[in-house]
């Protein structure tokens, strides 16, 4: 099956500046994936590009295939896209931007949209500027689930909107995706909501993808090991070291594992995705290659 | 897409023509006014008798003279292209100011479709606008282009091909800055800057430079008044005679010194310089002169603004993300 995503080497150089760098990445389609990382680390770069809104410098990048630059009537159709600032036509009433939506979208649902926003008690009448920001996300993701998209991608759709207006937003989002095998790229960097609606996660920092996986067995695959204060060579040997932090007695780490730990001087704890994120993010290692975790490691595993 | 542009362009497209029809109700009762007088005062009966160039020049001074507080307004119409040109233009740079564009991009249109449709309308639209000014103005300038050169500014620049070429030049230009700069308000600025010096340039600078002058000697007592070209419709510019001084001093009765105008004195100067065949260069450009100047400076103008357009093309195909 064709990949939702597929991203070969691809990069972004604006000036003397790489907003994304060397990015080789697959998304297959129907998950439903997280994209972190510190703001400035490329994400909305990554979105960007596989939209066309923006050209690479090096690299290619394909969805479903195609190539959003140079087959933009393969792509644009099949992606439903709510950028970071939300562009909505502040002066359109909701039902014009339905109309719009109607009148450059061969594909539009209609109905779709209009029992989404009744549901919602978003009057057709009411100007878009005039709506809640919670409102305003709500209409857009509404703009874009009409278009029947194959694959949605947000970009930090929930940073601006307060506690309720996101788990509602997150809520729509999660109801959409259930039904239609969906895919989904979502942007953010609030770690805790995302848990909830993806799985899949992708961490980009400093410009270059360093995880990649289902994001199940990222966790499963992650421990935290506490132990009396000790080199960690040998346990580097066997494991991927993620993060080490010492105290005079004790030594923490933060390990991708390999198998089982059997060295019993250490105690294995199971650690949170959000724990995950944060250390891969304390301690980027810039030079590595990109690790993927997917189904077919566990296989290979086990 | 035809949908969407005129729904974002709605407000811009009401304004232009709430001030296409305040300058139509304008022009068609001075219009009208300037006609009627134009009959009774009988300089058009006046004309058809004589057809020679001072001939009616009373009649056709108080005319001109009673219209001049409304011909002083009409120089304001100066700035209309540039009004209509921003005013088709602004939307499609608020559209990239505020970002909106990429609402639109991520739909299903293209966005080579998106800017095929958009410029073609504000431009057309902005061509529609400067047409129903020109045909006005045409219709207006009938007693004026009737008494004098069509070739003056004040008429040149409103009829024929030169409204349009303003009109879509400024529009160009805002596109172009707007496409560069992603900021409304600058390029409008830029607009204003850059139109001014197109208009002001073009007539002080160029003139009508673009063929030299015609220049005709004419005997020195044919005119009554100051020699003046061959038919009316030319477009005067000076005329100069060389008269020595020996000739001078007979005709002025010993003395350099002309005698007073109007005196019997002076009418015998006139005959006097025909006797001894003094003749004036009069400068004019021929009034057959005036498409070819239009076309020429509709070119001057069209030719950049073209350019222009380019520009702001390339800069949302390659460099608007």
């Amino acid at each position: 099956m064709t990949p939702a995503v597929q991203t070969i080497a691809l990069g972004k150089r604006y000036g003397r500046t790489w907003a994304l760098r060397d990015c080789s990445l697959t998304l297959p389609a129907g998950r439903v994936a997280a994209l972190v990382g510190p703001n400035g680390a490329g994400k909305t770069t990554l979105l960007q590009l596989i939209t066309g809104l923006n050209d690479s410098t090096t690299g290619d990048v394909r969805i479903f295939g195609w190539s959003p630059r140079e087959q933009p009537t393969m792509v644009l159709p099949r992606l439903g896209f709510l950028a970071q600032e939300r562009p909505l036509f502040k002066g359109f009433t909701v039902g014009e931007m339905l109309t719009m939506g109607r009148k450059l979208n061969p594909r539009w649902d209609d109905s779709l949209a209009r029992t989404r926003l009744s549901r919602l008690d978003i009057p057709h009448n009411r100007k878009v500027g005039r709506l809640s920001g919670g409102q305003q996300a709500q209409v857009a993701l509404v703009m874009a689930l009409a278009k029947r998209p194959e694959m949605l991608l947000l970009d930090e759709p929930v940073a601006a909107l307060d506690p309720l207006a996101r788990r509602e937003f997150l809520q729509a989002l999660l109801e959409a995706t259930v039904d239609d095998g969906l895919t989904v790229l979502l942007s953010s960097h609030i770690i805790g909501d995302l848990e909830r609606v993806c799985d899949y996660l992708i961490i980009l920092s400093a410009s270059r993808v360093i995880l990649a996986g289902d994001i199940e067995h990222v966790v499963q695959r992650h421990k935290l090991l506490v132990g009396p204060r000790q080199e960690t060579e040998a346990i580097a040997h066997l494991h991927n070291v993620v993060q080490a932090t010492y105290t005079e007695r004790q030594t923490t780490l933060m390990v991708r594992t390999n198998g089982h730990i059997w060295d019993p001087s250490w105690q294995v704890h199971a650690v949170s995705l959000e724990e995950i994120v944060l250390a891969y993010l304390g301690h980027p290692s810039t030079h590595e290659p990109t690790v993927f975790l997917e189904h077919s490691d566990e296989e290979v595993l086990a | 897409m035809i949908w969407l542009t005129w729904r974002q362009q709605r407000l811009e497209i009401v304004i232009a023509g709430a001030v296409m029809t305040l300058v139509s109700v304008f022009l068609l009762t001075t219009g009208s006014d300037m006609a009627s007088a134009y009959r009774h005062m009988g300089v058009s009966v006046c004309l058809a008798h004589d057809a020679s160039p001072a001939a009616c020049q009373n009649l056709a001074d108080a005319f001109q003279k009673r219209f001049s507080s409304v011909t002083d307004i009409i120089t304001w119409l100066n700035f209309l292209p540039l009004v209509l040109g921003v005013l088709f233009s602004a939307p499609f740079v608020l559209d990239l100011e505020q970002g909106t564009y990429r609402l639109a991009w991520t739909q299903s249109v293209t966005r080579q479709r998106w800017l095929t449709v958009k410029l073609i309308l504000i431009m057309a639209a902005a061509t529609f606008a400067a047409l129903c000014l020109t045909v006005l103005m045409t219709w207006w300038n009938t007693p004026l282009d009737h008494l004098g050169s069509r070739l003056n500014r004040s008429q040149f620049d409103f009829e024929g091909t030169v409204p349009v070429a303003y009109t879509v030049f400024a529009a160009a230009l805002c596109l172009a800055a707007g496409s560069l700069l992603r900021r409304t308000v600058p390029a409008i600025g830029i607009t204003l800057v850059g139109y001014l010096a197109a208009r002001v340039g073009m007539e002080t600078f160029v003139g009508y430079g673009y063929l030299p002058p015609v220049t005709k000697h004419v005997p020195f007592s044919s005119a009554a008044g100051e020699p003046s070209p061959p038919a009316r419709a030319d477009f005067f510019i000076n005329a100069t005679a060389s008269i020595p001084k020996g000739i001078m001093r007979t005709c002025f009765g010993g003395s350099l010194n002309p005698p007073p105008p109007g005196s019997t004195a002076a009418q015998h100067v006139q005959a006097c310089f025909a006797q001894h065949g003094v003749f004036a260069s009069v400068i004019y450009q021929p009034a057959n002169r005036f498409w070819f100047f239009q076309g020429t400076e509709s070119a001057i103008l069209l030719v950049p603004a073209g350019a222009l357009l380019a520009l702001a093309v390339w800069s949302i195909r390659y460099r608007v993300t």
